[in-house]
């Protein structure tokens, strides 16, 4: 069986709109109904605290004394959108610089400390927006996790070598083999952004970036991406769990508020790109045994107004079984093993995916007639009400399970302050979702699934035929 | 929002978490990494710092689990003073440090070179453990959610897919899946909908040794989801349609995990390491498909029945009001349980290096293992800290050997997966491909190091201290404790397992860590399985003119792991001339 897992969930960015938002300790107002049937909306409420620190440190402090945990959050308000040409990947690189070693606290140690102390979810994750760094510990151990998190802060560059540059980069570049060189439709990805971006867009060779631009990076490199993004004037720092409020915001005023800091950095604009024409290209996939068609869209920004109906849209095309393309291709006429629909929202323009994997011999043009016939029908008839639903409930359901887990609690304040300046904007969210209605969904997709869009297919290479 | 385990191929369970267009972290990128071809989602344009838990072939949910919620204050309590100690230890350094840099001008900055002192460490409330049993026989464990709104529960049945027949390799897992298909009323799309009326999900993923049927929903559509529950339970649909799609599907995913280092390996290893004959260790191909028959799944179906099976319960709801809601929909539902089968120890390692081509890896799959102790094996906890040590967490020693030392790899790891009659040990790593034999050279360095010397005083402490202090985690919310126990209840531990954990784990000095590697951690020119699954064509790095094949040879030749030589194998495990 697979994984009943809607594709907003395994979007990373995107799963966080539909994820964590906190227990429902201050009851928000009852929420209408969707669709004014009589029931019991979940009421969806975070209790949470944020505050400036005078160089610009953003606090958020949200307290759950369910168990003695304390998770701390921190976000640097800068990601691979803020790369400028030849410098691809190189947020993500820095990123795991800062887990090398800093002035006070020594080298390669944040990890031992952390393993030593009982910490269950430790890492850094680059996106192209933003970056971001959590420790989960033992409550009692709050400020050993504001140390080490502030001396990253603060004291970084003292610390940096040659030697565990290079061994970054080696690092780096086997992440990117491992995620994306050494697997199927990897190289898809690549093929997409190429297509859809031009040179010298940020989002032109992924957030993982090219070989030789990471080859190419230097330690100079690494000292001006610090000095220019990482100040506390661009930076979130969020805890969340079992803490004492006041002893808490001594410690974040001990360990954060004396570091310097700089205006917070802003990259130049970006133009939004428009494709004037479909573009299709056929890729040979050397791991590929199925093959795969994958349309993307330029879609609209993360959170934006425009993007309530589209996301709705989105799920009625692609929820698994029920979802409009599900049915058609996997279900009914068994030429797909999966088809996913999704929009992956950032900050400068989304991407709208369509992806659909092939059977075993399946008629690649039959694929492309049925996805061309649904997305008309959705442009030409508007969705029923209970289409749309099912898609309400599905993320009000989705936003209360993703309360469970403190970590995920804490990088949902953060996405919503990070996305919409309002770490509680949960409620707000929810009301938008709710506030859908089939004719604006019907708007949505005359809108954006009109509109060119780019078609890889990943092909299965033949015997001999490696295309790299 | 964190995923579903989800059972991929055969028993290989991954942990899907959250890895997508936006943000990949240290454990979606890992665990799903190997058994993922079926589910290799398009993962997205993000990256993360670790990976640490790449490539656990064979990852097996249950065995990471081991916990008993009574005893975790206690021993949260007591652990407390070496916490203090040892941030003391940091003080210390912390000032010699700081007056060494600083010999001129007092710097402001000073007091970060002092590692902060733990403040009091707090007692964990444990959640209590409510058992019931319904009149059908299905034996509950409950433990209620007293904050968010939902509702969890999963039937747990003892039969899985090392209960399938020789020649119908892959049974239990298509027919479950089949199972939660549909309905007798309800076709496969009007299943679906009426499940996502209700933003109620019922899956039914077979594992190795168990299979589930799970529902979760909000507290709210509790009556629905447990009415479509019975309608499943009662009156399944088990269509011929549903039948020969995912009987195609199947095929398909198999297609696919041909074509990676990551699926190959994923499938074949723990064949190589109990034998492909074992029940733990068989490969399944289409050929096994091709013998499922839809009356087979019907049959099987049939032996989905509660009474001995196990009952896992969370929800925002008293326990007599769930007792009345399941009698009121289960009480109909009635027969007897499979039992648990006896399943043989593994046999002796065959020590061999099996290599499997694939064109045009830029990287490969190297594992290397062999049969372990059980779960309850007397020594388990200096066996737990040997294998912390060596390859369990980020700080462990092939991590920063192959990673951070040498950037091989983008992680690696080492650790015991478990199974109810024994376990099996694994390093695994994905590395680049020049690199390959130099990767199995540094793996059986770090093996004979924790074979013949101690661990030093740092290590030990960081992953004794790190085991205990991290239990708060693992009991954090109603759903995690309640996974600890399911964990004690299939290895037959008994429920207070917990109870001197704390003193089980200190009593493990650097000497036992020693013996449990001379005992558990196989190598040193012992017979062990290494699998290399990439382009054994391509060149070695750092010798002249050979390729990874040669190396891969001459390693052989050496006996570097055993006396088995270079075995090459297809795909599906055939040996090749």
């Amino acid at each position: 069986m697979r994984a009943r897992v809607r594709w907003a969930r395994w979007m990373g960015a995107a799963a966080l709109v539909t994820a964590a938002v906190g227990p429902a300790r201050t009851q928000a107002p009852d929420p209408k109904p969707a669709t004014g049937e009589a029931r019991p909306a979940p009421a969806i409420g975070i209790a949470f605290e944020k505050y400036t620190l005078p160089n610009g440190l953003e606090v958020i402090l949200h307290q759950d004394r369910a168990a003695p945990l304390v998770s701390v959050n921190v976000w640097y308000h800068v990601g691979s959108g803020d790369e400028v040409p030849g410098k691809s990947g190189f947020a993500h690189l820095f990123e795991h610089m800062m887990f090398q070693g800093t002035k006070h606290t020594g080298n390669d140690v944040h990890f031992p400390i952390l393993q030593q102390i009982g910490a269950s979810d430790v890492n850094g994750t680059t996106n192209s927006d933003r970056t971001n760094y959590y420790e989960t510990v033992p409550s009692h151990q709050l400020e050993t996790a504001l140390w080490l998190e502030s001396d990253r802060m603060g004291f970084l560059l003292d610390a940096l070598t040659e030697e565990s540059f290079k061994n970054q980069v080696d690092v780096v570049r086997n992440e990117r083999r491992q995620r994306y060189d050494n697997v199927p439709y990897g190289q898809a990805r690549f093929e997409v952004a190429k297509a859809l971006y031009p040179e010298g867009h940020p989002y032109r060779y992924l957030t993982i970036g090219k070989h030789e631009d990471l080859t190419g990076a230097s330690v100079d490199d690494v000292k001006a991406f610090f000095r220019q993004w990482y100040t506390p004037s661009n930076a979130t720092l969020t805890v969340a769990g079992d803490f004492d409020l006041a002893a808490t915001k001594a410690l974040v005023e001990k360990w954060f508020g004396g570091l310097p800091t700089a205006p917070r950095a802003a990259a130049g604009p970006v133009p939004t790109p428009t494709l004037t024409e479909t573009v299709k290209v056929e890729v040979p996939d050397p791991f590929a045994k199925l093959t795969q068609i994958q349309r993307t869209w330029i879609g609209p920004k993360m959170l934006s107004d425009e993007s309530y109906p589209l996301d709705v849209l989105l799920d009625v095309l692609g929820s698994e079984s029920w979802g409009r393309l599900s049915k058609r291709l996997v279900v009914k006429e068994g030429l797909c093993t999966s088809v996913r629909v999704g929009l992956d929202g950032r900050e400068l323009s989304g991407e709208i995916l369509v992806i659909a994997q092939l059977k075993p011999g399946a008629d690649r043009k039959k694929v492309e007639k049925a996805l061309d016939e649904e997305i008309a029908r959705v442009q030409r008839e508007p969705i029923t009400e209970a289409e749309l639903r099912r898609v309400v409930v599905a993320n009000e359901s989705s936003l209360v399970w993703g309360l469970e887990d403190l970590a995920a609690r804490a990088d949902q304040l953060q996405f919503f302050n990070h996305y919409a300046a309002d770490p509680g904007y949960a409620d707000k969210h929810l009301a938008k979702v709710r506030g859908v209605t089939v004719q604006a969904i019907n708007e949505a997709a005359k809108t954006w699934l009109a509109k060119p869009y780019v078609q890889v297919t990943s092909v299965p290479a033949k015997a001999g035929e490696v295309p790299r | 929002m964190k995923l579903m385990a989800t059972n991929v191929g055969r028993g290989i369970l991954a942990l899907v978490i959250g890895c997508g267009l936006g943000a990949c972290d240290k454990k979606g990128g890992g665990v799903d990494a190997v058994a993922a071809d079926a589910q290799a989602k398009v993962e997205g344009d993000a990256q993360a710092k670790v990976e640490g838990d790449a490539q656990v072939v064979a990852a097996d949910a249950q065995a990471k689990v081991e916990g008993d919620a009574q005893a975790v204050a206690a021993d949260a309590q007591a652990v407390a003073a070496d916490a203090q100690a040892v941030a003391a230890d940091a003080q210390a350094k912390g000032d010699a440090q700081a007056v060494a840099g600083d010999a001129g001008a007092a710097d402001p900055e000073a007091f970060r070179a002092t590692r902060p002192t733990p403040s009091e460490i707090k007692g964990v409330e444990a959640p209590k453990v409510e058992r019931f049993t319904l009149s059908n026989g299905l034996e509950g464990y409950f433990i209620p959610q007293s904050t968010l709104p939902t509702f969890s529960m999963t039937i747990e049945l003892d039969v899985g897919a090392i209960d399938d027949p020789a020649d119908k390799i892959g049974l239990a897992s298509v027919c479950l899946d089949l199972f939660s298909e549909s309905t007798a009323r309800l076709d496969k799309v009007a299943w679906s909908e009426a499940l996502a009326d209700h933003a109620v999900q019922i899956f039914s993923p077979a594992a190795l040794e168990t299979s589930s049927i799970a529902v979760r929903a909000l507290v709210s559509e509790m009556g629905p989801a447990l009415d479509l529950l019975s309608e499943l339970l009662t009156s399944p649909g088990m269509r011929k349609d549903d039948f020969a799609r995912i009987i195609a599907d199947r095929k398909a995913a198999l297609a696919q995990s041909r074509g990676t280092a990551n699926g190959i390996a994923g499938r074949l290893f723990p064949g190589l390491v109990w034998g492909m004959e074992h029940p733990y260790g068989r490969v399944q191909t289409d050929k096994h498909l091709d013998k499922i028959k839809l009356a087979d799944c019907k049959a099987w179906i049939g032996q989905v029945k509660p009474k001995g099976a196990r009952v896992w319960v969370t929800g925002k709801i008293g326990k007599d009001e769930l007792v009345a809601e399941l009698e009121k929909r289960l009480a109909s539902w009635t027969g007897d349980a499979p039992k648990a089968r006896e399943i043989p120890p593994a046999p002796a390692p065959k020590g061999a290096i099996y290599a499997v081509q694939v064109d045009g890896a830029v990287q490969s799959m190297v594992l290397v293992g062999f049969p372990g102790p059980r779960r309850d094996a007397a020594d388990y906890e200096a066996n737990f800290l040997m294998a912390q040590i060596y390859g369990g967490s980020f700080s462990s020693r092939i991590n920063m050997n192959l990673r951070e030392a040498k950037g091989y790899a983008y992680g690696s790891s080492g650790r015991f997966s478990y199974r109810r009659a024994g376990s099996h040990f694994a390093t695994a790593a994905s590395v680049e491909t020049t690199t390959t034999a130099l990767s199995l050279t540094e793996i059986a360095a770090e093996v004979k190091k924790m074979r013949t010397t101690e661990p030093t005083a740092d290590e030990l402490v960081r992953e004794r201290d790190g085991a205990l202090l991290a239990l708060p985690a693992r009991f954090a919310t109603p759903g995690d404790a309640l996974d600890e126990l399911r964990s004690l209840v299939f290895f037959g531990l008994p429920p207070d397992w917990f109870d001197g954990y704390k003193q089980r784990l200190e009593a493990v000095d650097a000497k036992a860590v020693k013996a449990a590697a001379e005992a558990h951690l196989l190598g040193d020119g012992a017979d062990v399985v290494v699998l290399v699954v990439g382009d054994l064509k391509a060149p070695a790095k750092g010798v002249e003119g050979k390729t990874l094949a040669d190396e891969i040879q001459r390693l052989a030749d050496e006996k570097v792991f055993g006396q088995g030589g270079v075995v090459r194998l297809d795909p599906d495990g055939k040996v090749l001339k």
